[in-house]
């Protein structure tokens, strides 16, 4: 299926538009539940800074997303930076877990 | 999306505040007008301005409270009186009704309770005082909307006011010039001054602009980000709220019977923990057992953060268990005073006004951003206009929905004061019929404006906007005798029910300088030659 | 916050913004003719005086509610005081100084009289 310069730009701003809203709530989430359990505070005050900042890094993640070159790289950026987070926090929970 | 940073961020900025103009404009104008709910209150209430007027000392207006339920609830458990105070200027007492008293009351758990409000000078019931949700209902329009379930509507509020957080961003990245056009405004100039207007109003103001919509998201934040409990509490919302608000959860009776301590000598520590500075709340439960609690809460008028220190004693023993509140770490402070900043609870008269101003110019620049959409993208079609051809959808559909909200949202308002003084007294669910009229009002503007998106309409709506809102203080002339003559004139009334009249006229007079401004335009461009207008660049509003 | 700072610190914002305006070459230019710029040295004084004169404006705001609450009410003097500002630019433009110079005084007067007060 061949698109219209029109149609691949319009389907450009669609995947965009997902991946901004979509993708960038699944990253500031990843943050947040990531920086909760990390930052060296008492949980509660962990919890507190990390949902606290956590519309900052969504509004970043927009902004970004738009910014970029093209919507593939806006895609895989988001990919990258939840596989990162994801991993991490992984790790993280994990590792309170074992030791709690 | 074109290349380049500033082009990107301006065609977000453009959409990301176009698609939730509308909503926004009815959240700025309903969340301004909150900063004053309490005074619209005691406006749409006019029979308690007398007892505003002239306020009573506490001990005086407490000592007549308990005299009331001493004669009306003799048997009563449970007596709350609520004391007046510079917003709300009535008692109000609260009290559970006996065992073994007949509850026709509103059902269920309610039904234990009985309240009236009691004049604080004589402490005598008020008898019927007009039913309404007065301000609380701007209040809650503002987050809650109406018509549809809380959480639906924060979740709506929520994603609108992320869309404009990104507008904000955004916005200050594409504006290339911020400083040097700060002070920019150059009428008569069609869209540039448009642009103007739209900079101006969101610059000048834009450390609120910036604070007012996060700090709102941060009001709702663990509604819409509830990830760190999930990852650090595993769920269990209710350890985390405990450990960071110092909550506690409500225990279980114990079965043991243990006389309630008095409650002055706990409320006499309290006070001198805090080095006299007074309580607001005291919370008592399972009185009569042995696991009763006695949580004082002191006020958090004087400071920014929301939240109030408290002490919890053994309802049993009087021994103290908890205190909190005293010294909160940072991140629960930010906390409290990010959302004190956006109810701006702290601020006496002249702070709340400045807050007020402020509001305004938010309702301008959202105004503004909506009507500059519409005129560039008239100015793109400008040609094929000329030609005969109709307003593409988009622009029709723009044009009509601007009409709606930034002429139909006054009118609305204005209907829901104009109901306050014209329904009867005493009619069943009279606050629902009150709000109704807003929201009929606001239909009928707002369909009117489909059907009919031009300059006339246009004028129409601004027109009767401006006459429903400058006729309030006539209304209110008409229908009580704490009008501005009384009020403002001879001084004598209370201030708020002056402020609130003063307030709705400088608003109408603003709306029909408006619209007078657009009629000389319309007759200015009607006398120029259809022949030498093929630019369209002087179309400010609407079509022809 | 009481009527006095109130006034004192919107006269001082109007004042500095006023002030400040002059610095920008669009407003320079509308008051000393077109193309013209103010020169180093005055743009060093206009600068000068304009922060002063905000800064004024918040020694008013916080002498009398303390720092937390004096730089909130401060931020929105900012605001409440520029829009003035505007309208004179567009209306008269020619008026800025003169306008910041008599307002600046009536505030630091007022300053004045909020320190003097008990």
């Amino acid at each position: 299926m061949r698109l219209s310069r029109n149609g691949r730009y319009r389907l450009g701003v669609a995947s965009r538009v997902v991946a901004a809203i979509g993708g960038g709530y699944v990253l500031a989430a990843l943050a947040t539940g990531l920086l909760a359990v990390v930052l060296p505070m008492p949980p509660a005050e962990a919890v507190m800074t990390a949902t606290l900042l956590s519309f900052s890094l969504y509004a970043c993640a927009v902004l970004w997303v738009f910014a970029v070159g093209s919507a593939w790289r806006a895609w895989t950026g988001l990919a990258v930076a939840a596989a990162v987070l994801g991993t991490i926090l992984a790790a993280a929970l994990a590792a309170v877990r074992s030791g709690a | 999306m074109r290349a380049g940073l500033r082009q990107s961020m301006a065609w977000l900025h453009g959409w990301s505040g176009l698609l939730v103009c509308w909503v926004l404009l009815l959240v700025f104008c309903g969340g301004t007008a909150s900063y004053f709910k309490d005074e619209i209150t005691l406006w749409m209430k006019p029979e308690l301005h007398r007892a505003a007027a002239a306020p009573v000392p506490p001990a005086e207006a407490a000592t007549l409270a308990v005299a009331f339920l001493q004669r009306n609830a003799p048997r009563s458990p449970r007596w709350f009186i609520s004391l007046p105070d510079e917003r709300s200027p009535v008692t109000q007492v609260l009290w559970i009704r006996a065992p073994g008293e007949p509850g026709s009351g509103i059902g269920g758990s309610r039904g234990r309770f009985e309240s009236r409000t009691l004049d604080p000078a004589t402490g005598a019931f008020l008898g019927t005082v007009r039913d309404t949700r007065g301000g609380e209902f701007l209040y809650r329009l503002h987050f809650d909307l109406y018509y549809m379930q809380p959480l639906w509507a924060r979740w709506i509020i929520g994603a609108c006011a992320m869309c404009m957080l990104v507008a904000i961003l955004s916005g200050v990245i594409t504006h290339r010039r911020i400083f040097q056009d700060i002070f920019t405004f150059r009428p008569r100039k069609g869209q540039r001054s448009w642009l103007d207007a739209h900079n101006a109003t969101a610059v000048l103001a834009l450390p609120f602009h910036l604070m007012i919509t996060y700090t709102g998201l941060v009001t709702l934040m663990f509604m819409y980000m509830p990830w760190g409990v999930q990852t650090a509490y595993r769920g269990d919302l209710q350890a985390f709220n405990n450990e960071a608000f110092g909550r506690a959860p409500l225990g279980l009776p114990s079965g043991q019977a243990a006389p309630l301590v008095p409650v002055a000598p706990l409320v006499a520590q309290a006070m001198r923990h805090w080095n006299g500075a007074g309580p607001s709340r005291v919370a008592i439960t399972l009185a009569g057992d042995a696991n009763a609690t006695v949580t004082i809460s002191r006020g958090s008028a004087g400071a920014l953060s929301v939240d109030e220190p408290s002490m919890r004693f053994d309802g049993a023993t009087g021994k103290l268990v908890a205190t909190s509140g005293d010294a909160p770490a940072p991140a629960s402070q930010t906390r409290g005073v990010m959302v004190g900043l956006h109810e701006a609870h702290f601020a006496g008269p002249l702070l709340r006004a400045l807050f007020f101003v402020s509001g305004l110019s938010g309702c301008v620049m959202v105004a503004t951003g909506a009507l500059l959409w519409g005129v560039k993208t008239r100015q793109r079609q400008a040609k094929a206009l000329a030609a005969g051809a109709r307003p593409s959808f988009g622009l029709r559909l723009v044009d009509a929905l601007n009409i709606g909200a930034i002429a139909g949202l006054p009118i609305a308002f204005a209907a829901y004061f104009w109901a306050n003084r014209l329904l009867p007294v005493a009619m069943a669910h009279r606050p629902d019929a009150e709000i109704r009229a807003f929201f009929a009002a606001w239909a009928v503007a707002a369909v009117l404006a489909q059907l009919h998106p031009a300059r006339a309409m246009w004028r129409a709506q601004l027109w009767t906007g401006a006459l429903m809102l400058a006729g309030i203080p006539v209304l209110n002339a008409l229908t009580t005798d704490t009008h501005l003559g009384a009020t403002l004139l001879r001084g004598q009334g209370p201030a708020a029910v002056a402020g609130f009249d003063l307030t709705v006229l400088a608003l109408g007079i603003a709306l029909g300088a408006a619209a007078w401004v657009l009629g000389r335009r319309t007759a200015a461009r009607k006398a120029v030659p259809a022949a030498r207008q093929p630019h369209g660049a002087r179309d400010a509003k609407g079509a022809t | 916050m009481n009527g006095l700072a109130f006034l004192a610190a919107l006269a001082l914002v109007f004042s500095g913004f006023s002030t400040l305006s002059q610095t920008l070459d669009r407003h320079y230019a509308d008051r000393n003719g077109r193309g013209s710029v103010p020169g180093t040295a005055e743009r060093v004084r206009l600068h000068g005086l304009g922060w002063a004169a905000l800064a004024l404006a918040l020694a008013a705001c916080v002498l009398e509610q303390g720092w937390p609450m004096g730089t909130v009410a401060w931020v929105g003097m900012l605001t409440l005081g520029a829009l003035p500002v505007v309208v004179l630019l567009s209306c008269a433009p020619a008026l800025a100084l003169r306008a910041a110079g008599w307002s600046g005084a009536l505030g630091g007067c007022g300053l004045l009289a909020l320190r003097a007060l008990p």
